[in-house]
């Protein structure tokens, strides 16, 4: 495999990192690896040494999670599309037993399409397409705060900032509420979902919906215009939703859904910050937005996703056990050259994308129609705005945090005013 | 041409309405309106078929001639 320039910083020809192999140990054939994914680390680092381990070993086992690790596409698809022998049970590698239990990422068909429908009332395609006005009014205002000082932050200024707005407004609670959310989900994700500090952010997570819940149960609203009075009033197996039900549903709409979108506009951000020649095209043609979005989706892919197996099975000549549990490697998969062309190089024009960095099968993101909705506003707005800018910084000083792959901040510059 | 549009697979990524809207739509849940049936193309519009068929990340279209 060539090496590589630009956010993917550098990769030895078919080398694995030192830290990587455990040299002369093996499990049933397999490699066995120790993925370092909690700390902070260069921009493109990480993503680097996960395609060196594809074309070193398509499947591996982790002894830090101890769990199989799946690298190939067609692999990932494969899983993906086999919920019964690979569950959600766990979606969490490393954690086959979680104390917790999302909704309805915890849940297997066919119990789990009935929650979809249910949430499906604010994350199908209808209903995000009558909020893309307000999610373009929320950028607009976020935009609004630095176009004059010309610079800022983009993770916190603005991708971190609207999307939260348009995630409360979607669930029909004050957008004013966002820099709380704001602060807990940052705390959550920053480092590993265990610490002291991530499990009393989820407290107060917990706390505000619990608050929520009391209110709307003694003052039940409108279900077409209040979320959480929908969620009461909805049923599964013919009967309502319990609180916990609720809460678990909650719990997950804010896991899964703000660092994500925050994460996949400072990507694009940072793609379009240091190359000049795609932005220009953005520029001068927003209509390439959509099909850019999907080039920047498989080029920086956010979520290493796990499934448990509910049973034995022979896995591409691999023994796997049920219990364990396998971690899709998304960003190595978006970027295998036996799917895509020229897989590590940008395209933003490309063609035919069928990439998979919001999952596949039945548990495909519930959010991915809000986030691409999100991600073409937040792109046009900021273009039409700002359609000048650099990073602020070197390249080698953007640092992706450890856990759920996201850039720590992201300066950039302008011309004041735009 | 026909694209013949397997509802077991089809998981509501939306790329074949995206690309070809025209051709496809979606229905309340994002899923295709069309999955489970098959989908004659009109002429002139084969283009966009094949191309609706390849963006899907589930392989769950397939073009028949």
């Amino acid at each position: 495999m060539r090496a590589q320039s630009g956010v993917w910083g550098r990769v030895e020809e078919g080398n694995v990192t030192q830290e990587q192999v455990i040299a002369g140990t093996s499990r049933s054939g397999c490699p066995v690896v120790r993925l370092d994914t909690h700390r902070d680390r260069p921009v493109g680092e990480r993503a680097a040494e996960l395609n060196a381990l594809r074309e070193t070993a398509p499947i591996s086992w982790d002894a830090q999670r101890e769990c199989w690790v799946l690298t190939l596409a067609r692999h990932v698809r494969e899983v993906f599309q086999d919920p019964e022998t690979f569950t959600n049970d766990s979606i969490t590698p490393g954690d086959p037993n979680p104390a917790y239990k999302w909704i309805p990422s915890n849940v297997n068909p066919p119990l789990h399409v009935q929650y979809r429908q249910i949430l499906n009332h604010a994350f199908g395609p209808a209903p995000v397409a009558r909020i893309e006005e307000r999610t373009r009014e929320y950028c607009r205002m976020a935009i609004d705060e630095v176009v004059e000082t010309g610079h800022c932050d983009y993770v916190s200024a603005v991708g971190g900032v609207f999307p939260t707005r348009v995630f409360l407004e979607l669930v029909d609670l004050p957008w004013e509420d966002a820099p709380l959310f704001v602060d807990w989900t940052e705390t959550i994700f920053d480092g590993f979902f265990g610490s002291p500090e991530a499990l009393q952010a989820v407290a107060k997570v917990t706390d505000y919906f619990v608050e929520l819940i009391a209110d709307r149960r003694r003052a039940p609203r409108d279900p077409e215009h209040d979320f959480t009075s929908h969620l009461l009033r909805s049923e599964v197996d013919g009967r309502l939703l319990p609180d916990e039900d609720v809460l678990n549903i909650y719990n997950q709409l804010v896991l899964a859904g703000l660092d994500t979108v925050k994460s996949a506009l400072s990507y694009s951000l940072l793609h379009l910050a240091t190359t000049p020649a795609d932005r220009h095209r953005i520029v001068e043609d927003p209509a390439l937005i959509p099909v850019a979005i999907e080039e920047l989706l498989r080029a920086y892919p956010l979520v290493m996703e796990g499934r448990k197996l509910s049973r034995d099975v022979d896995f591409h000549g691999v023994p796997m056990r049920a219990g364990e549990m396998v971690m899709l490697v998304l960003p190595a998969a978006m970027h295998d050259p036996e799917q895509f062309e020229r897989p590590d190089d940008v395209i933003i024009d490309r063609q035919r994308n069928n990439h998979l960095a919001f999952g596949g099968g039945p548990h495909r993101c519930l959010g991915s129609h809000l986030a691409r909705m999100e991600m073409r506003v937040g792109l046009e707005e900021w273009h039409r705005r700002i359609p000048d800018y650099h990073l602020d910084c070197d390249l080698a000083d953007v640092i992706e945090r450890g856990g759920q792959r996201s850039l720590r901040s992201l300066p950039l510059a302008w011309t004041p005013g735009g | 041409m026909k694209l013949a549009i397997d509802a077991g697979r089809c998981a509501g990524h939306g790329r074949c309405y995206a690309m070809a809207p025209g051709l496809l739509e979606p229905d309340e849940l994002g899923f295709v309106a069309a999955r489970g049936t098959t989908v004659e193309v009109p002429a002139g519009s084969e283009q966009a078929a094949r191309d609706a068929a390849a963006w899907c990340p589930e392989a769950a279209i397939d073009v028949e001639s």
